[in-house]
């Protein structure tokens, strides 16, 4: 139950890191919100 | 469409990129290791025979049975409690791939903890894989986990409580297969592997076991048989026979109060004699420099050697470093000196395991000699 209740927060911060990727205006910042979500794909997809 | 949305679709597809590179490569760990039952191997099986739930998961496990059909003493060997251990799971291909049984029976699982065999530990830079060159072809076998993958129970407990005892372990230790004995069937992940090696023990009337286990060159407990009090008479023995051929091995007493692990638990609630055995591994250590496939297999560190050379190492460590070979042939010796004090111990059970490579011969003539 812990484990797909930790899985679900991943997918809602997924979400969100996504929206401020389209909605900030400065690459700089683009480019570490991008960075962020490799590790939250990979771990939705139970790859790591 | 305006400019930095352009420069979110071409970071999300260069995100899409990474992740399949990476995943790619993160998800070929899970392709299992060839090992190739040998001439004695009679049967085998799975470790989801012993306990259903584990059937289709990444936690099953396979189980070499070497029978001699004479009657005797059944041993159990578990190699990959730890999968960042070679010389544990290695020693045991070993003896899939190469003994036989002459009387008794071997019961062999070279990667008990199959899950922690997927994934590398984080921070600690570990190659996933290393190379052995065998009398044919060059064998591949992966570098895992301490514990179980975290993908399977994430996310670990800050504290956890060992089951049934109810000891308090370091969060992390959830995963730790040589914590989790006797287990449950409906705990963890780590929990039902341990709960079906118990149900393995029970049904198979196990009578001695052995876990192959490494730890770091600066820990104590290396180059070490560790006893449950019922066997201790024929580790003494056998640490005898084993200092008479110039190889040393300390003699520890498993603690009663520290539950878990699977000398105390196996001991106290079957008839089996537990060990475990120790061997040294740089890539365990803190000193280590260049953490590679080298390192695994040749086992030689500078800082080592320099720690030794100012005395703080309790071991002998030269140049000529700790390699595979050596570490498993030690695991191969203690063994078979072990099973020859049991034997003494317990005349009316036998067990004579045949082709198990010497120490001389397996350090001299390498390891990939002993696998196909």
């Amino acid at each position: 139950m812990l484990h797909w209740t930790y899985i679900i927060i991943a997918v809602l911060v997924f979400v969100l890191v996504l929206r401020e990727l389209f909605a900030e205006r400065n690459w700089r910042n683009q480019i570490a919100l991008a960075l962020v979500l490799i590790p939250l794909v990979l771990r939705i997809l139970h790859i790591k | 469409m305006e400019r930095h949305h352009i420069i979110a679709f071409s970071l999300l597809a260069i995100v899409v990129v990474v992740c399949t590179l990476a995943g790619r490569e993160f998800l070929r760990m899970h392709e299992p290791d060839e090992i190739i039952p040998g001439p004695g191997v009679t049967s085998t099986v799975s470790l989801s025979t012993y306990f259903g739930a584990l059937a289709g998961t990444s936690s099953d496990a396979n189980v070499y049975v070497l029978d001699s059909g004479r009657q005797g003493a059944t041993a159990l060997v578990l190699g990959g409690t730890h999968p960042n251990e070679p010389a544990g799971f290695m020693t045991a291909v070993v003896l899939t791939e190469h003994v036989t049984v002459q009387t008794g029976r071997l019961i062999v699982i070279p990667q008990v903890c199959s899950s922690g065999f997927t994934c590398t530990d984080p921070l600690e830079g570990y190659p996933q894989s290393f190379s052995v060159q065998s009398r044919t072809k060059l064998r591949s076998f992966r570098f895992g986990a301490r514990g179980s993958n975290p993908i399977t129970e994430w996310p670990d407990p800050l504290v956890f409580l060992q089951y049934p005892s109810g000891q308090q372990l370091s969060g992390n230790e959830v995963r730790n297969l040589n914590r989790s004995y006797p287990g449950r069937p409906d705990g963890t992940v780590t929990e039902r592997v341990a709960y079906a090696v118990m149900r393995l023990i029970e049904r198979e009337k196990v009578d001695i076991a052995f876990d192959l286990h490494e730890a770091a060159p600066e820990i104590p407990i290396i180059n070490a048989i560790v006893t449950h009090e019922k066997g201790k008479d024929a580790a003494a023995s056998a640490l005898f026979t084993l200092e008479s051929e110039n190889l040393q091995y300390a003699l520890e007493m498993s603690p009663p109060n520290f539950h878990g692990l699977s000398h105390r638990e196996w001991g106290d609630r079957s008839p089996v004699f537990p060990y475990l055995m120790e061997t040294s591994n740089p890539i365990q250590g803190r000193l280590r420099g260049v953490t590679n496939e080298e390192l695994v297999v040749k086992g030689i560190d500078q800082k080592y050697y320099e720690a030794a050379q100012i005395g703080s190492m309790r071991i002998t460590y030269d140049l000529a470093g700790e390699p595979l070979a050596r570490r498993v042939g030690r695991h191969l010796r203690g063994l078979q000196a072990l099973l020859g004090a049991y034997m003494e111990a317990m005349p009316e059970k036998g067990i004579v395991v045949e082709g198990i490579p010497a120490y001389e011969e397996i350090v001299a003539r390498g390891l990939g000699e002993y696998l196909h």
